[in-house]
């Protein structure tokens, strides 16, 4: 007997364990997300309050459109005699002027330094030290063309030392200077992650600004003087077009817009963190499902014994809250390691954050702790609530065997009805306007209501699924499959919660599928160069490239692309600047409505979609707002889709006119005849040789490109829900290390009839497999209909839908062997039991 | 039946046989000598009663000829094997491929049908089932309507003549039952004995059984007599009167 007990205290451990861990993952996730993101922020906001806080006062031009997609906001610039001006107004004790750009250096390696993560920002080193937050760390600040100072950070990853010879690309071309000087930014050695250069200010003038205004002007005011006082005057001099802003009213500014992505970036993570919840409740539903039916005795004899229902509920619930509380404990130190390691992901696909540390805030802990507790309590509530139904009579019942109630018309009522509910919320989000908050509730009711319904089905899924088992596996493949089917709920909640992980996968991989395949489309119609010139980097390309491989022989006629933020109605959105007469033959959009020829004279060209939210038709004058110049009106000359994330499409000349920022986005080429493609490409590669962010692609290339992007996000949430599919399968070792436990007896007699160890942990293993295939299907089927309904919902933007069935193939090949890998621990456990001691078990 | 009793030649057949078994539990104070020293020999075609008191010895004596537990010292054989030896993979396969075994209760796996069960064994060795044996044993047993049934949808006989079946389904060298009729009714435990006997008289098996019942016994051919692990007496032929006479004097 006593070996029983001790396994039952064995099994009871590792019940604990188990159901501990679904919250451990989740309350991980939870607090690793939130400890992530308030690293992150008070990185920034250390980074933003030493630079932007180190100065008095800001002058600067207007702007009517604040940047939301290319990297700074166009603003009319500070010419030399307005800063002199400014310089003598009362109480100024000095007007600094500063100018920005892109200045890419270029690695060890030849490349560009930073990849295309954060920003490569050149500017004009400060007059003094200690200006504008900018410390001199090392060596001394570019006193002359040809030098440059570089942040600390940089330096150091770069192995840079004073003297080096490094190269750096600047709107005027690559070019080789002498490391003067590192600086500091206040307490960092960089700023927030961007690499900075720094050069005397007539030379970073010549580079950024070629007018010689600069971009705006730090305002130092004399001791003793009133700043507001200040502030105004200096604003009077300025005029109209110009404002003059405290640094305490820049710092919160600056540190507003990166919280607006720091809140994006800290929702979506906190998306799959509930995902990962979602399906520890569902573990944590089963296993407490499991513990009450094996436990009914015990119930029954705390009855007999004239424990109320009140107090049975108390007991379970606590013992629920006990469980979750230990369980979001460790979680919440363990969220430490999901930090960590999500920094890890995010650097490995392309996203490289600054920290300064992880931040573990009393916030975090208390979040983590409530939100594990309440998921654990709130999961367990209904197994707990049936354990208080048990009657004392029960404790008189020779065997207290799992009672497998019959599944009811109740369940299909139910089921049918959060269902109808989980698909009424997506189509409301999708075609309603009921926004994306309305989709995932409607997504997770539809999860929770084909769990609810799944036991209808769990015994002909297993059975069908179970055929090429028993071929396969024979007898333990039989019984592997009569095993799952026994108690179809427990099956299938331990199904359905990997389910939930495999519908996203399989929802996201049909949707990057199409997506790719849109693009694809896309390109062909759209790429109609022979050849392109991008920046690898988003920081643009020089100015003269496009001239420089216009008088290549080998080309034969050149179009540049330009972005620049515009509002175009009440809406902020990324427009993309051609000249018309270069569009058609180098960059054909697909037109719905009008065309391009009309766009020269003012005219702006948009998605039907865009066009239809703003009511306007072919012909109608469009209010259009530009940084700069602010409010203008364009004419609406046709609409078009297929150009990717391409929204507004306006001419060279509109840009040139309202846009100061000289910078081209891309060049697009068409080769002289009888040049091949390769031999147009050498050509142009020359070119571009001391360029190393600049990339040189044809057609092929650039749909590559594209659909590389596609896949790196697929590979991030892939990343992403790789936990809760973890945490699904811990669900599966939990439910068979306690079916395990509960057949004991049966694991002894087939032993003793002859099923050797072997057979037995196959048995297990097979089961395990099964039910993860069916996890797997359910989930599969769930994401085809959860891609399919918004590949309807966004028919004009995805034009292709794709079921990429090898792939989701491969995932239900993966869930089978991941199936294998959980059911490893139940089935030795099953294989080591005793053949004496469980048949001879009372 | 009692009088079909096969008398121990020289040259016969042995379907199992003990030598000078010991069996120790535990050590020190609280050391069992389960089994002390048994020597019996199993002739096959034979029915054995095991009888004795409880914690004589009687399930270990099973447990130990059936390859399902270790031996302190002595040898088992079964057939021409000797199984003291062997690995736990071997007494696996032994206890699979050449004995038959019936427990008190909790014989059949719940989710499989009568039928399944039956052929449990024999599927687990991948072999294909004697069709004409298996008949014979289903008709036997007088299961054939209910093949189809769960263990849940059986009475405790049925379940227990499902044992039997499966026990003589891949016909084994020997049989060993512990006391298979210890849960069920008279009527049932008839039906039981009945087909253990015709499997012995008509089919040839061989079989030991377990029973504290002298009625069961009457139905073997010998009964041993188990005391604190030896064993003290043996009768051919019993009946059940004989048997309940030896007892008291055992037991007084
Ligand atoms: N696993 C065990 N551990 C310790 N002692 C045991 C064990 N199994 C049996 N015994 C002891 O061995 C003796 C014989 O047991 P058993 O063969 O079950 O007797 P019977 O079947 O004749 O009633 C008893 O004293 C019993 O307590
Ligand atoms: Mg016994």
């Amino acid at each position: 007997m006593w070996n029983v007990t001790l396994a039952g205290l064995r099994t009871h451990l590792l019940r604990l364990v188990m159901t501990g861990l679904a919250v451990v993952l989740g309350v991980a996730f939870v607090s690793g997300t939130l400890m992530l993101t308030d690293s992150m922020r008070l990185a920034f906001d250390d980074v933003v309050r030493s630079t932007a806080g180190g100065l008095d006062l800001q002058l600067r031009g207007t702007s009517e459109v604040s940047s939301a997609t290319t990297a700074a906001d166009e603003r009319t610039p500070v010419t030399q005699d307005l800063l002199e001006e400014v310089a003598e107004v009362e109480g100024v004790r000095l007007a600094e002027g500063v100018v920005q750009g892109s200045a890419q250096l270029v690695g060890a390696d030849g490349t560009p330094v930073g990849g295309g993560g954060p920003p490569a920002i050149g500017a004009n080193a400060p007059s003094e030290p200690g200006l504008g937050g900018v410390d001199l760390q090392e060596g001394r600040f570019p006193e002359r063309e040809g030098e440059v100072a570089i942040d600390l950070a940089t330096a150091q990853s770069e192995s840079f030392a004073l003297g080096d010879t490094l190269t750096v690309v600047t709107p005027r071309g690559a070019e080789q200077v002498e490391l003067t000087g590192l600086v500091r930014f206040g307490e960092s050695d960089n700023l927030a992650g961007a690499t900075v250069t720094l050069f005397e200010a007539d030379a970073a003038l010549e580079r950024f600004s070629p007018d010689g205004s600069w971009s705006n002007a730090e305002l130092y005011v004399e001791e003793g003087a009133d700043r507001a006082e200040v502030a105004q005057a200096a604003a009077a001099v300025a005029g109209e077009g110009f404002e003059v802003i405290t640094a305490e009213e820049l710092v919160d500014e600056t540190l507003a817009s990166i919280g607006g992505f720091l809140d994006v970036f800290a929702t979506a993570l906190l998306v799959f963190a509930g995902v990962s919840l979602f399906v520890g409740a569902f573990i944590i539903f089963n296993t407490f499902s499991i513990i009450v039916a094996q436990r009914t005795r015990e119930f029954a004899l705390l009855r007999a014994l004239g424990a109320s229902r009140r107090q049975v509920l108390l007991a379970m619930l606590s013992e629920a809250a006990a469980i979750g509380a230990v369980a979001s404990a460790v979680g919440v130190a363990l969220g430490v390691g999901i930090a960590t390691g999500m920094v890890a992901l995010l650097e490995a696909v392309g996203f490289a954050l600054p920290t300064a540390g992880l931040v573990l805030t009393p916030r975090t802990v208390v979040l983590g702790m409530v939100v594990g507790v309440v998921v654990t309590v709130v999961s367990a509530l209904l197994p707990v609530v049936r354990s208080t139904r048990v009657p004392p009579v029960a404790a008189l019942q020779a065997v207290a065997a799992p009672v497998t109630p019959r599944a009811g018309a109740a369940r299909y009522v139910l089921g049918g009805l959060v269902t109808a509910a989980g698909v009424a919320g997506l189509l409301g989000g999708l075609f309603a306007g009921g926004g994306v908050t309305l989709v995932g509730v409607g997504a997770a009711l539809v999860f929770l209501g084909i769990a609810v319904l799944s036991p209808l089905f769990t015994r002909p899924l297993v059975r069908a699924l179970g055929v090429p088992v028993a071929t396969l596996a024979g007898v333990q493949g039989d019984l592997a499959r009569e095993n799952a089917m026994r108690n179809p709920r427990r099956t299938a909640s331990t199904a359905a919660a990997l389910m939930i992980g495999l519908g996203l996968v399989g929802f996201v991989t049909i949707f990057a599928a199409s997506l790719r395949a849109t693009v694809a489309e896309a390109v062909e119609d759209l790429f109609a160069a022979d050849l392109q010139i991008r920046s690898s980097t988003f920081t643009g390309l020089p100015d003269e490239l496009p001239q420089q491989v216009e008088a290549l022989p080998e080309v034969d006629l050149v179009g540049i692309q330009q972005v620049t933020d515009v509002r175009v109605g009440e809406r902020t959105g990324f427009a993309l600047a051609m000249d018309p007469a270069t569009m058609d033959e180098l960059f054909v959009l697909t037109m719905q409505e009008g065309s391009t020829a009309a766009l020269a004279d003012g005219g702006i060209l948009m998605t039907p979609d865009l066009a239809e939210a703003g009511g306007w038709s072919v012909g109608d004058p469009v209010p259009t707002a530009f940084g700069l110049t602010g409010e203008t009106e364009l004419v609406l000359r046709g609409t078009f889709t297929g150009a990717g994330d391409v929204q507004y499409v306006l001419d060279s000349g509109t840009y040139r006119d309202n846009v100061r920022s000289t910078q081209v986005f891309s060049v697009l080429m068409r080769l002289a005849e009888g040049v091949s493609v390769e031999a147009g490409r050498t050509a142009v590669e020359a070119v571009v040789a001391d360029l190393p962010s600049a990339v040189v692609t044809d057609e092929e290339g650039f749909r590559e490109e594209l659909e590389g992007t596609v896949n790196q996000l697929l590979a991030l949430v892939f990343g992403l829900l790789g936990l809760s599919v973890v945490i699904a399968l811990f669900g599966i070792v939990n439910t068979l290390a306690l079916s395990v436990f509960e057949r004991v007896r049966e694991l002894g007699l087939v032993r003793a009839i002859g099923m050797t160890r072997r057979q037995v942990r196959a048995m297990v293993r097979w089961e395990a497999v099964l039910i993860a295939v069916l996890g797997a299907v359910l989930g599969l089927v769930v994401g085809v209909f959860f891609a399919w309904v918004l590949a309807l919902a966004l028919e004009e933007q995805l034009t292709a839908f794709v079921i990429p069935y090898g792939q989701l193939g491969l995932a239900l090949v993966a869930a089978a062997l991941a199936g294998v890998l959980a059911g490893v621990l139940p089935a030795r456990r099953a294989a080591k039991v005793d053949i004496l001691t469980a048949i001879t078990v009372e | 039946m009692p009088d079909t009793v096969t008398q121990q030649e020289p040259d016969v057949r042995l379907a199992a046989r003990a030598v000078d078994l010991v069996k120790v539990y535990g050590a020190g104070d609280t050391e069992v000598r389960a089994l002390d020293g048994v020597t019996v020999d199993f002739p096959a075609g034979q029915f054995t009663a095991v009888m004795g008191p409880s914690g004589s010895g009687k399930s270990t004596l099973l447990h130990c000829m059936a390859g399902l537990d270790g031996v302190d010292s002595g040898t088992v054989m079964v057939g021409d094997t000797d199984i003291t030896g062997l690995k736990d993979a071997d007494l696996t396969r032994l206890r699979r491929d050449r004995v038959g075994f019936v427990f008190q209760a909790f014989n059949l796996l719940p989710m499989l049908t009568a039928a399944e069960n039956i052929e449990l064994p024999l599927r687990l060795a991948g072999r294909t089932p004697d069709r004409g044996w298996v008949d014979t044993v289903i008709d036997a047993v007088g299961l054939r309507s209910r093949l189809g049934h769960r263990p849940a949808e059986l009475s405790g006989g049925q379940q227990q003549r499902v044992a039997g079946a499966r026990a003589l389904a891949g016909r084994p060298e020997v049989v060993f039952a512990d006391e298979p009729t210890g849960n069920l009714d008279s009527h049932s435990s008839g039906e039981l004995l009945g087909f253990l006997r015709r499997s012995v008289t008509e089919f040839g098996q061989t079989v030991v059984m377990v029973t504290h019942d002298p009625t069961a016994a009457a139905y073997a051919d010998r009964v041993l007599f188990l005391a604190d692990g030896r064993i003290v007496d043996e009768m051919a032929g019993p009946t059940s009167e004989r048997v309940l006479d030896r007892l008291k004097e055992l037991g007084g």
